[in-house]
């Protein structure tokens, strides 16, 4: 832009010297033709390599500041987002922590409740007695019919395990 | 404006040359030139509008004098105006620095009160007390949030009655029950306390201006007086009181430390100010070595022979002896912690640690193995039971002296069996007396067991000199009396039988772990290794006698059918306050060890002053331990020793079996009643 301006003022005043001040230019051509010593007009094309090198840094450093410029907006934006997202994942924790602590508390709660109702009389619950246990004893290595124990009573578990029904799948 | 703003155009154009400002041109700025020309050429405009309209109005001369006037006049420099405008300029920049003092000096810390007021809120995260946890994970006590409702009716913004329409749904109550109370104060009225999170949530979406909801913790004890005798209770400020819930508080309290958070404009909170590990609570909670399912069993059979016998109160002690870890610990009267308040302030107490009794003919056994230890006597050793005998002119008779007479010769295991009082009084002759109050101190007698529950207390043993200089004192501590213990001591000395001769420490806490079940702090008995007292030929040899008393002597109302379970019954005469014995007042009690082959379980049963003429350790105590050894069995899935139906027990040295006793026999209540001691005077 500036550089434009300036191109159009030089010419502007260029003219406006023709203009108001002719006797100027007439020296100026004097001094063109003079034979004392030919100097040669810097040239408007050539421009000077220190120059062009601002030139360059000015280019690079446009291009830097716009890209600074644009990563600031970013970051600026990413930590009021992820403060936000902070605020609602907090809260979404405290939630979870609540059903957590409500879950609890409910469950155990219940299961006094349950083992109150166990007690009463006319429950259909009886506790557990060693009479009503059944333990087999390990088979040995070698056999591969399950044997239990001679000890134990005759009980359902052994009936099946000795049957043609699958175990399990 | 039309028609005026061409002239502008072309007096430009016109007369380009003429322009005073050709002078700022040559001077090779030529920008700032076409700015001035354009301000000349508004001024110029502006006189000659100015001048037109003058015309219009009032003659032309007066105006052409006073617009020629206007462009003629030239500031002189003035020396007085510059420092006016100089005095102007500094006036006003001191005042503005007086106000940037004002600010930053005077008024600095109530804005900056302000301001954090607004920018900032406090938050304070819920960091509960750490929960209590039994052996295999049931909650025993844990921490929630409750809320406070406070109506400040002076700062409502609706009326009074609207207010209490939309409360009530909320609090379950009445409109005009609400109303009534709002009518009380014009602030600081307590309209509900203990409101839950979910009551408080919906309360705060209302957005009643004028409603308070401040939180709080609360206790939570889920199994309510299951286990109230071991975790305790917490006041209304968070402090333990009793139990591990007071001896172990450093360990369940957290620290609650506010945060202070800044806030957005919309209030969302900002986490940059937040410090490091706020978020992380650790998830520790405190084990204990209690099963509450144990717990459970031996709380329901307590409560009924408690009932069933009037007694005054019941403790049952569960202690594995492998690790002094106690399973049990159950006492009867008991209180809901949740509602401690409302209990009597004795309940509080944990007796099995605070109260002191002789535990009579339930330290017999422990009197064998000293014997035994020091070599004092065999156990195939045959003594000679008379049935009463005096020491120092005191009679000492055996309980069943007035039916069974003189028994005569007997064993070891005999007199332990019929709990003979004159069999233990020849048995502790042995020894030297000093010898044998040594041994009385070794196992722990007048000291503390060093338990981690709070309050306990040390039981009583004479002093050297009283105890050595008269026969009769060691003799009635032959059958446990002249000294007293705590229940929970008992199960110690109990222990050491089971262990292999082992002083162990009967303990409930196991220790802080996390969620994943990884140890995070142990207490440190846990490591110490035990000191051996006996040795463990002669802890078993006591045990296979104690199994003959289940199988054959006063312990039958304990026998499980399949397992070698050893017993010894006590019923002791109480001390009275003034000196001496209260007449019908006795301390009922069974000890058990059991699985004889592999001992592990001490269960203890004691019952304080059990009425009626059949009230027995055998018949009072043994079935409440009989019942707390099946719910062993079946939780422990414990296999039996031998298959049922079969005779049990092996034979021990010097011991012969009583003929015809099975296992298998119905299980009545014991016949014949355990021990009786006779009034032993204390001096």
């Amino acid at each position: 832009m500036s550089a434009v301006l300036k191109s159009s003022r030089r010419k502007r005043s260029a003219s406006n010297h023709s203009q108001v001040y002719p006797s100027a230019l007439d020296a100026r051509r004097t001094a063109t033709f003079s034979p004392i010593g030919v100097k040669r007009l810097p040239s408007q094309d050539i421009v000077p390599t220190w120059v062009r090198s601002l030139l360059m840094v000015q280019r690079a450093s446009v291009v830097a500041t716009f890209a600074l410029a644009g990563s600031v907006l970013a970051v600026y934006g990413w930590t009021v987002y992820s403060q936000q997202v902070w605020g609602k994942e907090y809260q979404h924790l405290e939630t979870l922590r609540r059903n957590e602590r409500q879950l609890t508390t409910n469950k155990e709660m219940l299961k006094d409740q349950i083992a109150k109702q166990g007690n009463r009389p006319g429950t259909v619950l009886t506790p557990q007695s060693p009479d009503k246990m059944i333990f087999l004893t390990p088979a040995s290595s070698q056999g591969s019919v399950a044997t239990a124990s001679p000890q134990a009573p005759p009980s359902g578990v052994e009936a099946d395990s000795k049957g043609t029904a699958p175990l399990g799948y | 404006m039309v028609k005026r703003g061409r002239p502008i155009k072309n007096s430009r154009l016109a007369h380009p040359k003429q322009h005073p400002s050709g002078s700022i041109r040559s001077n090779g700025s030529g920008y700032s030139g076409t700015l001035s020309d354009l301000l000349s050429d508004l001024r110029e405009t502006s006189s000659r509008v100015a001048l037109e309209l003058l015309d219009s109005c009032h003659g032309t001369s007066r105006a052409a004098r006073l617009m020629e006037r206007l462009r003629t006049a030239h500031a002189k420099p003035s020396l007085r105006r510059l420092f006016i405008v100089w005095a102007v300029l500094l006036g006003a920049m001191v005042l503005l620095l007086l106000n940037l003092v004002r600010l930053q000096v005077v008024q600095a810390p109530d804005l900056l009160k302000q301001a954090r007021s607004q920018q900032t809120i406090f938050l304070r995260p819920f960091i509960p007390r750490r929960p209590i946890l039994d052996r295999v994970g049931n909650v025993l006590a844990i921490n929630h949030p409750v809320y406070t409702l406070y109506a400040h009716p002076i700062a409502f913004k609706e009326p009074k009655t609207v207010v209490a329409e939309k409360l009530a749904p909320i609090l379950g109550k009445s409109p005009g029950e609400i109303l009534r109370k709002l009518d009380t104060a014009d602030s600081g009225i307590r309209l509900e306390v203990a409101l839950s999170e979910n009551a408080a949530d919906r309360l705060q979406d209302l957005q009643i201006d004028g409603i308070d909801l401040p939180q709080q913790q609360q206790r939570l004890y889920p199994q309510q007086n299951l286990t109230a005798d071991v975790v305790g209770y917490v006041d209304v400020d968070q402090q333990g009181q009793a139990g591990v819930e007071y001896s172990h508080k450093n360990l369940l309290e957290r620290s609650i430390k506010s945060v202070r958070l800044s806030r957005t404009g919309l209030g969302s909170m900002m986490p940059d100010r937040i410090p490091g590990g706020f978020l992380h609570i650790d998830n520790l909670h405190l084990q204990l070595t209690i099963d509450s399912r144990v717990q459970r069993t031996a709380q329901t059979v307590l409560q009924q022979q408690v009932k069933k016998y009037g007694a005054k109160r019941g403790v049952v002690l569960v202690m594995d002896a492998t690790d002094g870890s106690l399973r049990t610990l159950v006492s009867e009267p008991s209180y809901d912690p949740n509602e401690y308040y409302k209990a009597n302030v004795e309940r509080f107490k944990n007796w099995a640690m605070t109260d002191l009794y002789e535990p009579g003919s339930t330290f017999k056994p422990l009197n064998v193995a000293i014997a035994l230890e020091t070599k004092s006597i065999k156990p195939d050793q045959v003594f000679n039971d008379e049935g009463s005998i005096y020491v120092d002119q005191w009679p000492i008779q055996n309980f069943d002296y007035s039916t069974a007479g003189a028994r005569g010769m007997t064993t070891v295991t005999q007199i332990l069996e019929r709990s003979s009082n004159v069999g233990m009084v020849h048995i502790i002759q042995q020894m030297q007396p000093n010898e044998y109050y040594n041994w009385l101190q070794k196992i722990g007698l007048g000291q503390t067991t060093g338990t981690d529950l709070p309050f306990e207390i040390a039981g009583q043993l004479k002093d050297r000199k009283t105890f050595t200089e008269s026969s009769i004192d060691p003799a009635t501590s032959a059958f446990g009396q002249g000294f007293s213990l705590t229940p929970i001591q008992l199960v110690q000395l109990h222990g050491i039988l089971a262990s292999g001769g082992k002083l162990i420490t009967p303990h409930v806490v196991q220790g802080l772990y996390d969620d994943a079940g990884q140890p995070y702090w142990q207490p440190i008995q846990n490591q110490n290794p035990p000191k051996q007292i006996f040795s463990p030929q002669t802890a078993q040899t006591v045990l296979q006698m104690m199994e003959s008393v289940v199988q054959n002597g006063s312990g039958k109302a304990a026998r499980v059918p399949g397992y070698r379970v050893a017993g010894k019954t006590g019923t002791a005469q109480k001390a009275s306050a003034g000196g001496g014995y209260q007449e019908n007042a006795k301390i009922t009690s069974f000890v058990s060890i059991f699985p004889v082959e592999n001992p592990r379980y001490v269960v203890a049963a004691v019952i304080d002053e059990p009425k009626g003429e059949d009230a027995f350790g055998s018949t009072v105590a043994a079935p409440i331990v009989k019942s707390v050894i099946d719910a062993l069995i079946t939780l422990d899935k414990i296999p039996p020793s031998q298959p049922t139906g079969q005779p049990t027990g092996q034979p021990i040295p010097g011991v012969t079996p009583t003929p015809g006793a099975s296992p298998t026999e119905s299980l009545a209540p014991a016949a014949s009643p355990s021990a009786e001691v006779s009034p032993s005077p204390t001096q």
